[in-house]
This record gives C-alpha cells, structure tokens and sequence, in this order.
C-alpha cells in the first residue's frame, strides 16, 4: 500500500460506562489515499469523532485493525503511540485548544519543539506556515488577543508546520462564522496542494464538506457512503 | 529543559496570586526555621558561657583518678607545676585554682553537708557568683575567714548576714579542719544545687583547712577563642596539648565530660528542631501539593492537549516538578536570606521583652542574647524544603502525566 496514509479494517468501537455498552463503529472499513483531502460527514453520535480519534491513536478499537503510513497502531503501546502522532499526525481540534501561555509562533512551534528540532529551523518553520495562513503580524499575540478564527489558523499552523503525514481535523470550522470557515478551507486546501500533506476531516459544516474530494457518510457507526465531493 | 521551564514559569506568572501564596507557604517555615537555629544559638551560648564560667571552665585539671575515693576530690598536693604548664599554654585565656572540700556546716543546733569551695576571688571570668548576689557582696581579694552561702543554706541554718558559721571539713588526705567564717554574701542562684550545698570561700582559708598552702582539688581554664559549642575541637586539641605536657600524673578534662547532661542536651538540640522544623515543611510541602493539584485539575484540558499531540509523560511530569522547583526555590531562597539577615542582625546583641528579660537573669543567664546559626543550619531549611516540595509535587505531577488525552480534552473546569 504505497500510497495510503490510513486503512482501517473491520474496525467496531463500543464505549462502555456504567455497565452501559453504547457502539459508537460498528465495522468500518476505510482506505485514505496520500494527498487525499476527505471528510467523514454524519450527524452528530454517527462515529466521526470517534473514528478520528482511532486513526489518530488517541483511542484504542474495541475490534479491527488500523493502521497509519505502515504502522499497525493495535500493536502500540502508549508511549509508541504518543510518538507516531508527534511525527506522524497532525491535529486540529474543534475548541482550537491552544496552549494559553505560549504566543501564536510558539503554539505553532510546540510540535516541532517537543520532536527536537533547532530553535532556528522550527521558528523559520513556524513563521512560513503562519504566513501562508496569513497570520505573519499575529506570530507574537497571545491566544487571549486572538479571534476565534485567528485562533483556529494559529492551530493549523501548529498541525501542519510539522510536516506530518496525515492532519485529522475535528470541527475545524465550528465554532467559526461562514466567511472565516470558507477562508480556513480555503488555506487547507492550500497547504494540501502545495505540501501534499493529507487531511481528513471529521464534519458535517456543508462549508467543509463542498471543499473536499471525498466525502464518507457515517451513519449509526457504519459507512453509509463513500463518494468523490460534486462540484 | 527549556521548553518545560517556560511552560512552568509562564503558567505561575498567569497565575501570580496562587504562586505568591505558594512561595509565601514555602517561605514561612524556612524563615520560622532560621529563626529557631538562631535563638536556639543564642540560648546554647548562654547556657554554655554559664556552666563553663560557673562550673567547669572550658578544661579543668585534676590530680589523677580525680573521684576514686567516693565524692570526695583528691588532692593536688602542690599545684605550681600544673600552674607553670598552663601559663606555657598560650589559648589559655584565664585560669582559676579551686580547692573543694566535702564539710559540715554548722549553726546553732543545726547542721547540713555542704561543698566548701575555696576560690581566688576576682578570677577573670570563672567567679560569676557575684551576679548572685542578693544581699551582701561577694568575696574579694585579701577576705579572710568569710563565707557567701545560698540563700537555701542560710534559711536552713538560721543565719544572717555578719552571723558566724561553723565549718568542719574530713578529707582522707588531708584529715579534719575547722574554720569559723562570718557571713558576708547571700547568693541566690538558678540552681539549687548551689543554694543549698556549696558555700565559697577565699582559696587560702580553705588551704588552711587542709593544712597545705599549695594545695587544689582542680585547676579551671577557659580558652581564647571559645566562644560556644562549635569551638569543642579547640578545646579538645587544647586539652590534649595539656595532658601531654602535663603526663599521667593528672586528669585533664573538657566540660563535656565533666557536665555530660548539658553535653547531651545541647547534642539533641540540633535533632531535635530540625524534626521541629520537619513538621513545618510537610505542611508546606501539603501547600504545595494542594496549590499544583488544583492547577491540575483547572489545567485538565490543556495538559491533554499536549499528550494528544505526542508529548511524553516524562514532560508532563516534568513541567509540573519544574513549577515545584521554582515555587520552592523561591520561597527557600527568600526564607533563607531573610533568616540569615535576621540571625546576622541579632548576632550584634538584643533583649528579649520586659518578662524574658527578668527571667533570664533570674536563671542566671545572660540577658543579652546572641543569635547565631552555623553553615549547615543555615543549608538545611532551604535544601530540607525543597525537597519536601518536589517530593509534594510529584502526585499531582503523575495524575497530570497519566491523564488520558481524549478524556482531558472533554474537561469543562
């Protein structure tokens, strides 16, 4: 599998709290393609989240396999999975959950200072991404003197400037108006072209899903349907 | 390094009052410490200048196998040759020839065993009775056939100041004597020991009473440079100098063994505040736990952002220990100086409040009190609390670095 970033075979999920097993996947079976630029849509407690989080190495499948790049993310322990998300994956998060006490350059340089590389390369680094995300005179603010979608790119930055295979993106837009959203999307899709650096989407803002290539419909934890985006 | 340093610097600096508190929490018991190592010095000096200038000197000399015959002091028959040793000696800084005798003291029908203790009046430094003195004076040079007794014996014998008393000495040495010497002095010291069982007299009348106008039970030197316990391995070299000058035919002991009981507490002393001391810091360390507990806990979300993005445990639990350290180094820091300049401030000499004051010269204690603390008093508080607070900060530490990402990220706090 040259060319693919995340498969995901047979993969079940159930949560389970209080002797309550509640299934969030329900046999998922996915392929996403290097360069790719997808989105997994679905109404809210479909599993998108969930099988963000799975590909993403934060949670651990009740069943199933996953693998990103050739890393079977089953035969990882915690301190190995820490590791491949810190080289390998990227992450934005719907709440932009930025570091508070470190300014916008440094939120952008946090990934690139935990994998070791020099002040002067992860600055020069941080401050390209942050450029191309038109955030060049917000490098030195602080979280608390940043809009919401100021905020939202800060944490692009910090996914993408790490040059990592794969970006999984919760919500990226939602907690942002329709002009910022469509402007986020856009400079996504830039960074996508230009890097080569794969996205893959957990939303259902019809500003992101009109943007991707691919579309995959969860519903009650299965995939409904997997379909290259209209335009 | 760096990285877990600025997280743990900024996040203090976002929260100043709880890190202001928090060092304030450290601070105290280093200071309250300090502060206990100083006064426990002044008091420890005091107590020392007290039994050596009234009881034992520094070093004291003795014919050998001083106690042998029960309680009663052998006899240095002619002391001039101990004498001659001592004033080669050049730490010696004053020296005072005692010649102590077991006696009846006598007045009316009444009787009580006493200490006759024959002393060169004006001994520089070793005859502190006089501060003692409640009515009457104390001995001066060229008294003859005087006594100055404790107020305890006087009151037990009847007797006034100018009243005579009857003295009768038995030394296997030297057989019995009789003086009858006039009361001139009544001391009232802090111990009662003293008050009731030891009466002084000038040395020669008490050489009479052995029929020996050379003779001394011991010989009582204090030493230049001595101003405290700390100083013992001078007066142990000093008397190790002597007893080598002076041969086998003499005992030269050091006040630790001639008062092992005030030896023994000053030894405990030390322990015994720094366990004192303890209490105090695991009640800051407790502070410091609370304080990065609860910064934990309101920090849920961000610390599992971090691990989400593949930070190690080993950082998480390390960023937590760093803004301990900080806190503590702080706090210790501050605590230290200020104790040290405290102490150095007191170590010119001060008085304790209206009481206090009275009650030290009541125990017949210098009023004027000296703190002072050595090296390793001064480094304990500080290197004892911070370790208190890393070792405080690890729980909160390990609960932040074994939080679960997905979970810490779904924290409201």
């Amino acid at each position: 599998m040259p060319d693919c970033v995340v498969r995901c075979e047979k993969l079940f999920k159930t949560y389970v709290a209080e002797d309550i097993e509640t299934p969030a996947l329900r046999g998922v079976d996915l392929t996403i393609e290097a360069g790719a630029f997808a989105a997994l849509a679905g109404p809210s407690g479909s599993g998108k989240t969930t099988l963000l989080q799975l590909v993403g190495g934060l949670l651990s499948p009740s069943s199933g396999r996953v693998w990103v790049e050739r890393q079977r993310l089953n035969d990882l322990g915690a301190d190995a999975l820490a590791r491949l998300r810190l080289r390998r994956v990227g992450f934005v998060f719907q709440a932009y959950n930025l570091i508070p006490v470190l300014n916008a350059r440094e939120n952008a340089e946090f990934v690139m200072e935990l994998q070791g590389v020099s002040a002067a390369e992860r600055r020069q680094r941080a401050l390209a991404v942050l450029c191309s995300l038109e955030m060049e005179h917000y490098a030195e603010r602080f979280p608390n003197k940043l809009s919401g979608g100021q905020q939202q790119r800060v944490a692009v930055a910090r996914a993408v400037a790490a040059n990592p295979a794969l970006v999984l993106a919760d919500e990226p837009t939602a907690n942002l108006d329709s002009k910022n959203s469509q402007k986020l999307m856009d400079l996504m899709r830039k960074l996508n072209r230009e890097r080569g650096t794969t996205f893959l989407f957990a939303s259902h803002d019809p500003e992101v899903l009109e943007h991707v290539d691919r579309v995959i419909g969860l519903s009650d934890g299965k995939i409904a349907s997997d379909r290259a985006a209209q335009f | 390094m760096w990285l877990t340093f600025r997280l743990a610097w900024r996040h203090l600096m976002r929260s100043r009052r709880r890190s202001l508190l928090t060092v304030l929490a450290v601070l105290f018991p280093v200071l309250m410490l300090d502060l206990m190592w100083g006064l426990s010095g002044a008091m420890r000096r005091n107590l020392f200048e007290n039994i050596t200038t009234l009881e034992t000197g520094h070093v004291q000399i003795h014919e050998a196998g001083y106690c042998k015959q029960g309680n009663t002091p052998s006899l240095i028959r002619d002391v001039r040759p101990v004498l001659e040793a001592v004033s080669r000696e050049s730490a010696v800084r004053s020296f005072g020839v005692r010649l102590e005798l077991p006696a009846l003291a006598a007045h009316g029908d009444r009787s009580q065993g006493v200490i006759v203790r024959g002393v060169e009046p004006g001994q520089q430094g070793l005859d502190t009775v006089a501060r003692w003195v409640r009515e009457g004076r104390a001995l001066r040079a060229l008294d003859h056939k005087v006594v100055v007794a404790g107020a305890a014996l006087l009151k037990k014998l009847d007797l006034a100041l100018g009243d005579p008393l009857i003295l009768i000495t038995s030394h296997p040495q030297a057989g019995t004597g009789v003086l009858l010497p006039t009361v001139v002095g009544k001391i009232l010291p802090p111990s009662r020991e003293l008050s009731r069982f030891v009466v002084q007299v000038p040395l020669n009348d008490a050489r009479t009473l052995v029929k020996n106008s050379q003779a001394a039970t011991s010989v009582v030197l204090l030493l230049s440079g001595v101003s405290g316990v700390e100083d013992q391995k001078r007066i142990d070299t000093v008397a190790q100098r002597l007893q080598a000058a002076l041969g086998k035919g003499y005992d030269v002991e050091t006040w630790d063994k001639l008062s092992p009981e005030t030896a023994a507490m000053f030894n405990i002393m030390g322990p015994l505040y720094a366990a004192f001391g303890m209490v105090f810091f695991v009640l800051a360390g407790l502070v410091v736990l609370n304080t990065l507990y609860l910064s934990v806990v309101e920090r849920t979300r961000e610390l599992g952002v971090v691990l989400a993005l593949g930070s190690s445990r080993r950082l998480v639990l390390g960023w937590i220990e760093t803004e301990a350290a900080l806190l503590a180094a702080l706090g210790c820091a501050l605590g230290s100086a200020l104790g040290v300049l405290i102490v150095r401030w007191g170590g010119r000499g001060f008085h304790l409040p209206g009481l206090y004051d009275e009650l030290l010269n009541t125990l017949g204690m210098n009023a004027t009190l000296y703190t002072r603390m050595s090296l390793g008093e001064a480094l304990f508080s500080p290197v004892a609390m911070f370790l208190v607070a890393l070792v405080a900060a690890y729980y909160p530490g390990w609960r932040a670095a074994r939080l679960e990402p997905v979970e810490a990220m779904r924290f409201w706090g």
